[in-house]
This record gives C-alpha cells, sequence and structure tokens, in this order.
C-alpha cells in the first residue's frame, strides 16, 4: 500500500507551526520541570543538612546540658577513684597494712576476676570485683572501722553479706567473713572484650 | 487564509472575492480551451486561497422520493443505489433526506445532481492539479433554499424567485423541510432587471407554468395558496406590478406575492450590504461554509487536509498553551521551594551559629566526654545509691539488743539483696535490664541466758524483741527459732536438759522491702 504524502504539502505550514509549537512547548516544558527539579533536590539537600545540623547542635547542646548538670558528681565520682580502672594495690595495701598493723584481726581476703554487670548508661557500664574478706574484729566497733577504712579507698565497696559469729561462747572475739563488691564504672564492653 | 468563489453558469465561469463587504471579480472565463488556459494561470497567483465552486447551471436535476424508513446503514445503501440508477453519468450528485418517517412509514427523499459533468470535471482537476483547497462543490438552488431557510422570514412554503448573472431567473418551490423542486430559466432578451412591468409579466408568467408543473407533481393542491417570493435587486421593488399582472390573468386567488428585499435577507443573514443574490451567496460561502453539496471526497481532499492541517495547528497550539500553563505552575512551585531554601538557609545559618556555640561552650568547659558524664551519674544514683546500707541497719538492732541483757546474740547473718546482674548468668535474670532486688535480711541467732527452764520467761523476752524489732522502719520480723515452740501444729518433744539447761537458743530473721530502683 503506497501511501500518498503529496497533500502533506497543502499543511506544510501547518506542520511546521505544529512542530515549532510543540517543540516549543516540551522544550518549555523540560526547562521548568528541569528548574523544579533542581529546586527539589537543593530543598531536599537543605533539608537533610538542616535536619543533620539540628540533630548535631540538639547533641552539643545535651551535651553541654550534661557538662552543666553532671559536672560535680562526675568529678566526685573520679576523685573517689569510682570511674574507670580500679586501683586494688590500694585495697590490698590497705588490708596488708592493717593485717600488720593488727594481726589480731587475722585479715584474709581473695579477689576474683572483675565483671562487667548489665547495667549500663549512655557510653558506660558498671563493672565489679568480688572480694571476700575474712577477719576477727574484737567487737562490733572495730568491725565498723574497718568497714570504714574500706570506704576511704579508691573506689566503691558495696557489702553483698556478712556473718558476723562469735569465735567464742565466752564473748572473746568475733568472726566476720564478708562478700563485698568493689563496684566502678567504665566505657561499655565491646563484644569482642565481652567474650 | 482568503476565499475565492468560482460561479459557473452555463456559459462562463467567474471568479468572486468578498473584499470590504463589496463583492470584486477577479477573473471570467469561458468554457472552453482558452478559458481553461486562463483560469490555469489565474490559480497560479491564488494558490494559497481556499475557493469554492458555485454552480448555477440548468444542467441540475432534482427529484423528489420516497424510500422505507430503514437503519442507517441500510438507508445509505439504497440511496446510494439510487443514486447510481439515477444519475450514473455523473459523479456531482447528492441525496438529502428531508424527513424523516417514523418506522413502517415513507422517508422524504431529494435526489439532485449536476448532470454538467464536463466544465465541473475541468475545474474541479485544475484545482487538484495545483493542489489548491477546493472547500465544497454547491448548488446556487440549494444554497438559496438553505439560507432562506435560515434567515428566520417565516416564509414556509413559497416559490423563490432570483435572478442569475447570465441573464436567467430561478424559480425554486421550497417548503418547511426544503427545496422540492428547482428550475432555471432564461429572460427575453429584451428584458432588464430595472423594468418592472416587463419582469413582472415575465415573472407572472413563469410562476403560473411552475404553479402548474407543482399541481402535476401533486406538491400543490389546485385550490392551494402559493407565496410568490422574488429577491428583487436593491432598489426594485417588483409586488405592485406583479400583483397587478395577477390580477389580469386572473390567477391572483392562488399567489400571494411578495419581495424579500436583499437588504432584509443581508440584515437577517448578518451578512455585509449586497446588491445581488450572487453577492449574498459568495458572501455565505466565505463566512459560513455550508457542508458541501456535490463534491465527493477526492475532489476535496486538500480541503479535508487542510482541515486536518488546521486542527493540527490548534491542537499543537492547544498544547503550547497547555505547556505554558504547565511551565507557569511549575515555575510557581519552584518559586515556592526557593522561597522555602531560602527560609532553610537562613535557618541552617541559625543552626550553625547554635552548633558554633556549644562547640565553644564545650571546648572551653574542656569536659571530658558528656555522655559518659551523664551514664555514670546515672548508674551512680542508680546502682550506687541505692545500695542498702546494712551495717546501719545491724546498729539499729544493736542499739535494741542493748535493752535486753538476757538475750546474747551468737550470730548474725546479713544479706543485701542486691548484687549486679553478671551477663554470665544472663539467661536466669528474669529481666535483665533490671537489677536483683531481693528483700535485705538480717538474720540474728542467739540464746536466752541463763534460762533455768523458764520456757515463758524466755518466750517473753524474745516476743518482746520481736515487737521492738518491729518498731523500726520498713521492717518485718519473722521468727525462725523460738526457745519453745508452742503452736498446736507442731510436734514437741520433752527433753531433760543437762548441760544446756542454762541456755535456750532462738533465732529471727528481719527483712528489709528494697524499692527498684
Amino acid at each position: 500500500m503506497k501511501i500518498d504524502l503529496q497533500p502533506l504539502s497543502v499543511i506544510r505550514h501547518d506542520l511546521i507551526l505544529s512542530g515549532a509549537a510543540l517543540g516549543l512547548g516540551l522544550l518549555l516544558i523540560a526547562l521548568s520541570q528541569i528548574y523544579f527539579w533542581r529546586a527539589q533536590d537543593e530543598q531536599q539537600a537543605l533539608r537533610s543538612n538542616v535536619q543533620s545540623l539540628t540533630l548535631q547542635a540538639d547533641s552539643q547542646e545535651n551535651a553541654w546540658n550534661n557538662a552543666q548538670q553532671y559536672r560535680a558528681l562526675y568529678q566526685m565520682l573520679n576523685q573517689r577513684g569510682v570511674l574507670n580502672a580500679e586501683q586494688r594495690l590500694d585495697w590490698i595495701e590497705y588490708l596488708t597494712e592493717l593485717n600488720r598493723a593488727s594481726p589480731a584481726l587475722n585479715v584474709q581476703f581473695r579477689f576474683e576476676p572483675q565483671r562487667a554487670f548489665m547495667a549500663t548508661s549512655e557510653t558506660v557500664q558498671l563493672y565489679g570485683s568480688k572480694m571476700l574478706l575474712s577477719f576477727e574484729p574484737r567487737n562490733e566497733d572495730e568491725f565498723s572501722l574497718v568497714l570504714a577504712g574500706l570506704k576511704q579507698l579508691s573506689g566503691w565497696p558495696a557489702l553483698e553479706q556478712c556473718v558476723m559469729t562469735r569465735l567464742t561462747e565466752e564473748d572473746i572475739g568475733l568472726k566476720v567473713v564478708c562478700d563485698i563488691e568493689w563496684l566502678s564504672i567504665g566505657p561499655v564492653m565491646v563484644a569482642e572484650e565481652a567474650q | 487564509m482568503s476565499h475565492c468563489t468560482l460561479f459557473l453558469s452555463n456559459t462562463q465561469l467567474i471568479a468572486f472575492q468578498v473584499e470590504k463587504g463589496q463583492l470584486i471579480e477577479h477573473g471570467r472565463f469561458a468554457l472552453d480551451d482558452e478559458g481553461a488556459v486562463a483560469l490555469a494561470g489565474f490559480l497560479d497567483a491564488w494558490k494559497e486561497a481556499v475557493f469554492s465552486l458555485l454552480v448555477d447551471v440548468v444542467e441540475e436535476d432534482f427529484q423528489l422520493e420516497s424510500i422505507p424508513h430503514l437503519g442507517r446503514s441500510d438507508r445509505n445503501d439504497l440511496l446510494a443505489r439510487r443514486l447510481d440508477q439515477n444519475y450514473r453519468t455523473t459523479p456531482y450528485r447528492r441525496a438529502f433526506v428531508q424527513k424523516f418517517a417514523k418506522s413502517g412509514e415513507q422517508d422524504k427523499v431529494l435526489l439532485s445532481a449536476l448532470t454538467l459533468v464536463a466544465p465541473i470535471d475541468a475545474i474541479v482537476n485544475v484545482l487538484l492539479a495545483k493542489q489548491i483547497v477546493l472547500q465544497g462543490i454547491y448548488s446556487a438552488a440549494l444554497l438559496a433554499g438553505e439560507m432562506m431557510h435560515r434567515s428566520g422570514l417565516g416564509l414556509t412554503h413559497y416559490l423563490l424567485v432570483s435572478f442569475t448573472p447570465g441573464g436567467g431567473m430561478r424559480q425554486s418551490y421550497l417548503a418547511a423541510d426544503g427545496l422540492k423542486f428547482s428550475r432555471v430559466s432564461s429572460l427575453p432578451e429584451d428584458v432588464n432587471l430595472q423594468d418592472s412591468e416587463r419582469l413582472a409579466e415575465v415573472i407572472v408568467v413563469e410562476a403560473l407554468r411552475a404553479r402548474q408543473y407543482l399541481s402535476t407533481l401533486r406538491l400543490l393542491g389546485r385550490e392551494d395558496k402559493l407565496q410568490l417570493a422574488v429577491l428583487a435587486p436593491s432598489g426594485m421593488d417588483y409586488q405592485p406590478a406583479i400583483s397587478q399582472r395577477l390580477t389580469g390573468s386572473g390567477e391572483a386567488a392562488q399567489f400571494v406575492p411578495s419581495d424579500v428585499p436583499l437588504d432584509l435577507l443581508t440584515h437577517k443573514l448578518h451578512l455585509p450590504h449586497a446588491d445581488s443574490l450572487l453577492q449574498i451567496l459568495c458572501s455565505w460561502l466565505e463566512l459560513h461554509p455550508p457542508v458541501n453539496h456535490y463534491g465527493q471526497g477526492r475532489h476535496l481532499i486538500h480541503s479535508t487536509w487542510r482541515k486536518r492541517g488546521i486542527l493540527l495547528r490548534w491542537s499543537s497550539l492547544g498544547c503550547l498553551f497547555l505547556a505554558l500553563v504547565w511551565t507557569g505552575l511549575a515555575v510557581l512551585e519552584a518559586r515556592e521551594i526557593q522561597v522555602s531554601i531560602n527560609q532553610s538557609l537562613k535557618k541552617t545559618g541559625q543552626i550553625g551559629e547554635r552548633l558554633r556555640r556549644f562547640n565553644l561552650l564545650l571546648k572551653q568547659s574542656q569536659a571530658s566526654d558528656p555522655a559518659a558524664m551523664k551514664g555514670a551519674v546515672e548508674l551512680y544514683t542508680k546502682e550506687f545509691l541505692t545500695w542498702p546500707d546494712m551495717e546501719s541497719h545491724a546498729q539499729q538492732v544493736s542499739r535494741v539488743l542493748l535493752d535486753f541483757p538476757e538475750l546474747v546474740l551468737d550470730e548474725l547473718r546479713w544479706q543485701s539483696g542486691r548484687a549486679p546482674i553478671d551477663p554470665a548468668n544472663q539467661a536466669e535474670a528474669v529481666d535483665a535490664s533490671a537489677p536483683l532486688a531481693m528483700p535485705e535480711v538480717l538474720e540474728i541467732k542467739g540464746r536466752v541466758e541463763p534460762f533455768d527452764l523458764q520456757y515463758r520467761q524466755a518466750l517473753a523476752s524474745v516476743e518482746r524483741l520481736s515487737t521492738r524489732l518491729s518498731g523500726l522502719p520498713g521492717v518485718k520480723v519473722q521468727a525462725l527459732t523460738l526457745p519453745l515452740n508452742t503452736s498446736s501444729k507442731s510436734a514437741v518433744e520433752g527433753k531433760m536438759f543437762t548441760l544446756d539447761s542454762q541456755r535456750v537458743d532462738f533465732a529471727l530473721r528481719l527483712s528489709w522491702e528494697q524499692k527498684i530502683p
């Protein structure tokens, strides 16, 4: 079938005009869409930037507020030696010196390896080292003195349990056996370390 | 694009154009070879114009027929057959249903054709050869009837008398549903349109003949009055003369003569001023192009393409308009986004300033990790400060015991009830996120001394101790061992105390409920 294109010459002006109009229309649409999409992209990028900056600023403000709010207590904890590495040498020195100064106390102790506990907050975690302490104070006051001495050391001794018995029924001397958890706070343990 | 009307009569072809309300003649061509050459030359100069071919010749036949009322397709087939039967020799033919009847009745159809084929073919072929747009091939009789119908002059049943440029007089009988009959007769050579008396005589003679013919065709009853409408040239009034002639002929009762002034017709049709019916027809063709009468598809191919071109042009312009609207909306929206971007930029600056301020403050304060600070303080508050102070509880108990010299304490067993959850034992914890919070327990074991087998006194002492201890804040006291179990639910065995007759044992458990931090 042969298509007769001769009559197209009748509408050549219309074809040219239509082509030009459609071309112009498409060009306008394309340009306006490009302008629109670029504006949208810029807006999107800017929104992300604003969001990111807002998060950073909020985080820094929060950090500043935390610093302001917790600085004093944090410094106190730092001075108490609760933060980061525990001071076992201080404890052992104290107990050794106590035993040397008062052999009658018959101080005996044993430390277990430090463990990381489940309690965490922000970027820090609770750690503890269990100490089995036994000694023989003459009376309750001496017992309290020993405990008070421990509290003066770096770290936070928390009594888990204690058993106090009389050495003899004649009311001379006590035998004390305590489980004391030396609590400390350190960075959150990463998974590999935990294993 | 200009419009040109080619008016074909039996003697010549005339090219007209309406310019500024005036009918301008641009060419006059004889219907011979010389005329054809001249026409070709003329058309070369008018290649861009749109042409209409208006035919007013004697060789135009009209036949009224009745056909059964059929569906469209069947009716078209039937009409095509009728046209083939009646006008086999000419392509310039037409069938027009003037009145659609109800089902089972007969439709009224007007079959018509231009039987003068050769000159029309010659004109159409030269137009096609030069790719000139031919809008349509029109019959002057049909066109005049359509115009009169559209004029709203209130004429519904009349014999229309008009004059052609070649010195002819056309009489067309028109009813409400269209043209019924039309013919052209030549005016006598001694008659001119300004001589109303002589012209009236000719009109009346021809009208009487026409009426006779219509009666023969049974289009008119013998007693029916026929309105005689004469399209008089401007300034002419034939009515008095016609009335006088009709009266003279004794046929006045069969006619109602009336003039149709051209001015009135142009006014009614909203056309420019015209001096003749031909001018009105040309103006009508140019300003209100009617439906083509006799042109076939192949004759009007360029017109069809021109219409397609116009449609294409307007469609594309419509698309351009829509594109402009689209563009406008997109730009508008983009501008709104731009405004939002400007606001965001301003906001970014503010947030950046805020960020820099806090960075500077943190730097100046030389604070170590603030999150660690917060976490450390929270752990301290949650885990350290809530740890039970067993020593103070023991001291409270000790102070109470001072009031009971008969009771001797042998053993104190404290249990804080607290232990941080070791991840190794995590599976055993019910809720690993919360620290264990069992009651803090202090168990005291002792003896009543001296006893001397005084069970009642011993029991009373322990009971008093228990009561005193219960008075301490938050303490629940439970007797684990009493000097003597006097419960009816227990078995009691008598035992002769010998060595131990000086003492009897007891044990109490004190517990403090802990709040979960």
